[in-house]
């Protein structure tokens, strides 16, 4: 048995339930406090409470974040430059000083104090701003947002500060838009390395989710941003996507069979066929290969990430896979799904110089419709609900962008869209069916 | 982990947020301090909508690339290095414009550094931030003065340039 509590609503209806149990003569008193003490029922309200406080605080400081950003950029005019500067590192130093204290020095308000050192952090990035605007300095605001996560990194490891971790990668996804909008040439293909450096040993050393989810995002983006951005060409975006897509599904494969590494598996299967199905659904479209294809000249980096990535990628899982347990019938439609992906990235980024625009589409829709087979498979295969949902979105949207985009008659659009809907309800009705079945089994 | 060690790990995390704060007008302040004064003259980039936010867009004429060169046009985000020399305005322009620092400069003329983008050229001092409560008084000032604007930049033997003041017809602000 792990350690694991079942969620907190389960454990508050069974904290009612105990004693109308006891009072009933089903279970005996020492049996209530044997399930008192299993489920740490005693708990429950300080939880509740420190849930409460930790959003409280959370809110509090990012409002005096703000307050403090709005109180400089106002540009209060009577103070000296030399007192401006002075006034915001105080703010600064002041935040992560009581923090600190409160934190790990009294350690009597251990909560409030990781609160104050996140809204030190929050002040170092607005100081970044603040003081290019006192000297008056112009730039790049990726730039700034780069160095701001930076800085909060840099606190998240010395404290295994999470939600400096989080505050570290919602930055960097700033800059990375914020690199898009004005200059081109903003060294974003450095991006997913710098990610992967930063923030990918953090994962590992907390375990946490949350930082795992943000960096997932930001990989999802960055990929597909340095490799369009790098080649200069849209259709770069596509062979992007599908390069997270392989990796990251490899890299939750590579995660899964090692217990303290598991939690990433399932998110980063998830992104991984989230960027690897984008990239075909995009390829999907005739026009889109038609417009960009001819105008996508792959670097020297795209060819190298095709084959060589998916290569050593497929090499590894397929080790991997074999040596090490995955759960039970799903081990095949995991590594069919790995190959899905793979292919996915080989037709993106290694054929367009063999073949044309409506072949691609073709096989782009092809290889989709392959991937939501498999997901229908490994839905009923671990018998796993949003799977199954995941699959039938995906199907259903396939299916109405091919009606609209090819433009048939409306009738016939009328039976796709009514057969479309009546085959979401039934498969939906049969696969709680499903369920029901193997659950009673 | 012991304490003395989080606390050590946990110093120097604020160290190197601090020298990041600091680096960011590192340059600015070494150009105040050891610059030389130069007048450049500026026109508002868009004079129907001068302010944007909290500061003023300023459009030098030495932002504009040469008619006659093609050379820069194309270039996205390329370093350049722009010579100005002195006209008998006491105005600085535009003297000649490389792609390396050049090495044989007279020494009555200055060598600033900036990126070449989107056929013009941006040296960081575009920006001016004005107080809230002046600042329609400033851009109307601004406005009815286009001809006879001017920013006063200091710049360092490095090729940084700071902003240091503007001066809108008769009236001079430096905030």
């Amino acid at each position: 048995m792990t350690d694991k509590l079942p969620p907190s609503r389960f454990r508050r209806q069974l904290k009612e339930q105990l004693p109308i149990l006891e009072s009933q003569g089903l279970i005996t008193a020492q049996q209530t406090q044997t399930l008192f003490d299993r489920y740490k029922l005693s708990d429950l309200g300080s939880e509740a409470t420190h849930l409460l406080l930790t959003t409280i605080y959370t809110i509090g400081s990012i409002l005096i974040g703000i307050g403090v950003i709005s109180f400089v950029a106002a540009h209060w005019d009577n103070i000296e430059r030399s007192t401006k500067v002075i006034l915001l590192f105080a703010a600064m130093f002041a935040a992560h000083g009581a923090g600190f204290y409160l934190w790990q020095i009294r350690g009597s308000h251990p909560k409030l104090g990781h609160t104050l050192i996140l809204l030190g952090t929050l002040i170092f990035g607005a100081n970044i701003g603040l003081i290019a605007q006192i000297f008056h300095i112009s730039g790049n605001p990726a730039n700034a947002f780069m160095a701001w996560s930076l800085g909060a990194v840099v606190i998240a490891y010395a404290l295994r500060s999470v939600p400096n971790s989080v505050l570290a990668v919602i930055a960097a996804i700033i800059a990375l838009f914020a690199s898009m909008e004005r200059f081109p040439h903003h060294p974003v293909g450095w991006f997913p390395l710098a990610a992967i450096i930063l923030f990918v040993p953090f994962i590992y050393y907390t375990k946490s989710r949350w930082t795992l989810f943000v960096t997932l995002v930001l990989l999802t983006l960055a990929v597909p941003f340095a490799i369009a951005r790098e080649d200069g060409g849209e259709f770069g975006s596509a062979v992007g996507s599908a390069l997270a897509g392989v990796l990251l599904f490899a890299w939750g494969t590579i995660s899964h069979p090692k217990e303290p590494l598991k939690f990433i598996a399932p998110q980063a299967w998830a992104f991984g066929i989230i960027a690897a199905s984008f990239a075909l659904y995009l390829c999907s479209f005739f026009d889109f290969c038609k417009e960009l294809l001819p105008h996508w000249k792959p670097s020297p980096f795209a060819s190298f990430s095709a084959f060589s990535v998916t290569s050593a990628v497929l090499l590894l899982t397929a080790i991997v896979l074999w040596l090490f347990s995955l759960p039970k019938a799903g081990k095949i439609v995991m590594f069919l799904l790995q190959i899905a992906t793979a292919l996915a990235l080989v037709l993106v980024a290694a054929l367009p110089w063999f073949i044309q625009p409506y072949t691609m589409a073709f096989s782009a829709n092809l290889l989709l419709i392959l991937m939501i087979i498999l997901l229908f498979c490994a839905a009923f295969a671990y018998e796993d609900r949003r799977v199954f949902w995941a699959a039938v979105l995906m199907a259903a949207l396939l299916i109405l962008s091919r009606t609209l985009e090819y433009e048939t008659e409306l009738l016939i659009k009328a039976v796709i869209f009514t057969a479309c809907g009546v085959a979401i309800i039934v498969a939906g009705v049969m696969f709680e069916r499903f369920l029901k079945s193997r659950r009673a089994v | 982990m012991t304490k003395t060690k989080t606390t050590i790990l946990f110093l120097i995390a604020v160290v190197v947020q601090l020298a990041i704060v600091a680096l960011v007008p590192a340059k600015q302040i070494y150009a105040r301090m050891t610059g030389r004064l130069i007048t450049l003259k500026i026109v508002p980039i868009d004079p129907y909508n001068i302010l944007s936010g909290h500061y003023m867009m300023l459009g030098y004429d030495i932002s504009r690339l040469p008619q006659n060169d093609k050379t820069y046009e194309r270039l996205r985000e390329i370093p350049v290095y722009v010579v100005l020399k002195k006209d008998p305005n006491q105005l600085w322009v535009m003297d000649s414009i490389h792609k390396q620092w050049p090495t044989d400069v007279s020494p009555d003329k200055i060598v600033i550094r900036g990126r070449a983008s989107y056929g013009r050229i941006e040296y960081g001092i575009e920006s001016y931030f004005v107080p809230e409560d002046k600042r329609r008084q400033i851009a109307d000032n601004f406005r009815r003065n286009r001809d006879n604007s001017y920013a006063q930049v200091k710049a360092d033997r490095f090729g940084n340039a700071a902003l240091i003041r503007l001066l809108l017809g008769d009236n001079t602000y430096e905030y």
